[in-house]
């Protein structure tokens, strides 16, 4: 049986890992469809078939639960992030407040308009002060993972990405992580939609993901199992 | 590389070029055969889908097709057929942006059909439909395969308006230039990117060359028939598809 999967682009590469175990153990196959959580709760909102949710933000969930599109029932907190700065090279900056100087600058970090990981930064970079003389020098990616490659390709020389992106390529390095008290907690927060057409199937799925057996895999990738 | 991303994008380019096709031959013969009022308006509108930003387009439909949508709801209660987000979705959006380029080219070879034919046809006692059938099309054919081509290479290039309308699911509604651009923001993908680009230029490529070959044909046999209507003395032919 299929199941669509709407899933913030940072906790993708792990779901395609578990997604041959998903098949095996519980007979699904899961449809990952990956992007910003603020496009796919755009797209959930217009109508898409998507069966579970798995959102960087509770922002883009309450926003969702609000109209009635998710299940309450099946709403859960399920692992935690945090955010890196990262450069090309050994020479990064030291802190949040050298990101100010222009040898920085473009910086690339995710839509604070819509990106989760966009909006975790834009709060610390505020909470620091700086993000007033850093607007104008952001470059906007449309998700978390995209603003890592403005990086690693070369485009930006430092960038605001989720740690577990960071590890994932190689040609970045971290040059710190980001003070978790300058930002709100990052959450990945799951739920069934509402009205899926698979949606018991979605809510097995989502149970597995929440379960001692998939946690490994979750922790292997840097993320933290919150609950 | 992403096979299945090829696949959408050639079964969408497809099925918007055979979508297209009806109401383009209509508006095509409309406004290469009919005067009325607001004529302009209709070329306007027509015209429109290739200019606008295709995000406009993309975000129009999305608010037609959605679940809450005007056309999209009833779509959905009554049929249970889903537009938006699904290859349908992608599919709706390039017809409407390959559109133009169809009724463009169809539009000027049948400006360059001898009128008179069509005229021999009618005193005959032909129907327009008739007329049109048997004489009007078969001699614009080579526009109508050019048009054809050029909506069929322009749709399979159709990113914004698609992005808005279907998402970017893979698999499902991921076509080639999506695909493209899903690759180039994954860390890793790299090659995937270079490979998906070359298959996007080579399909680009075989298009222009079969359109131009059309449309050479087409040239062609529009000079042949200019010829002959004036080697034998008739040279009131409207026909001017030489350009």
């Amino acid at each position: 049986m299929a199941v669509r999967v709407d899933a913030a682009t940072s906790l993708c590469s792990v779901l395609q890992q578990l997604a041959p175990a998903a098949e095996r153990e519980l007979g699904i196959t899961v449809q990952l469809n990956c992007a910003s959580s603020g496009t796919l709760a755009q797209q959930i909102l217009h109508g898409s078939d998507a069966e579970v949710f798995i959102s960087a933000s509770a922002i883009w969930m309450d926003h969702l639960e609000k109209k009635g599109l998710i299940v309450s029932a099946t709403r859960r907190n399920l692992w935690a992030n945090q955010l890196v700065v990262v450069t090309q090279g050994d020479d990064g900056p030291g802190s949040l407040d050298d990101l100010a100087d222009a040898r920085w600058q473009p910086m690339a970090m995710g839509d604070p308009d819509y990106v989760p990981s966009g909006q975790y930064a834009r709060q610390a970079l505020r909470r620091t002060g700086v993000w007033d003389r850093l607007a104008a020098h952001a470059a906007r990616a449309p998700d978390a993972t995209a603003a890592l490659m403005h990086v690693a390709s070369g485009q930006c020389p430092v960038g605001i990405v989720y740690a577990t992106d960071a590890r994932r390529i190689s040609g970045v390095t971290v040059a710190f992580t980001i003070d978790a008290d300058r930002h709100d907690p990052i959450r990945y927060v799951a739920a069934v939609v509402n009205g899926a057409t698979r949606a018991s199937a979605g809510a097995r799925l989502l149970d597995w993901l929440a379960s001692a057996t998939t946690a490994h895999a979750f922790a292997g990738a840097g993320f933290t199992v919150v609950d | 590389m992403d096979p299945t991303a090829v696949a959408i994008s050639l079964l969408c380019a497809t099925s918007a070029v055979v979508i297209s096709l009806p109401p383009g031959v209509v508006i095509a013969w409309v406004l290469a055969r009919r005067r009325f009022r607001g004529k302009v308006i209709v070329e306007l509108l027509v015209m429109l889908p290739m200019v606008v930003p295709p995000v406009v387009t993309g975000y129009l439909l999305l608010i037609l097709f959605s679940r809450h949508g005007w056309i999209g709801r009833p779509l959905f209660e009554w049929l249970h057929v889903r537009v938006a987000f699904t290859w349908l979705g992608a599919t709706v959006a390039q017809a409407l942006i390959a559109l133009p380029l169809l009724v463009l080219t169809l539009r000027v070879a049948i400006e360059s059909v001898d009128r008179e034919l069509e005229q021999a046809a009618t005193t005959m006692g032909a129907s327009s439909l008739r007329v049109f059938l048997r004489v009007t099309l078969p001699l614009s054919w080579h526009g109508l395969a050019a048009g054809c081509v050029l909506a069929f290479a322009r749709a399979l290039g159709e990113f914004g308006a698609t992005i808005i309308i279907a998402g970017n699911i893979a698999g499902r509604t991921r076509t080639l230039p999506l695909a493209i651009f899903s690759a180039y923001n994954q860390p890793g993908n790299e090659a995937t990117a270079t490979g998906l680009v070359l298959i996007a230029i080579a399909l680009a490529c075989a298009a222009l060359i079969v359109a131009r070959w059309l449309s050479a044909r087409a040239i062609r046999a529009v000079t042949l028939r200019l010829r002959q209507n004036n080697s034998g003395g008739a040279s009131k032919s409207r026909g001017s598809g030489h350009e």
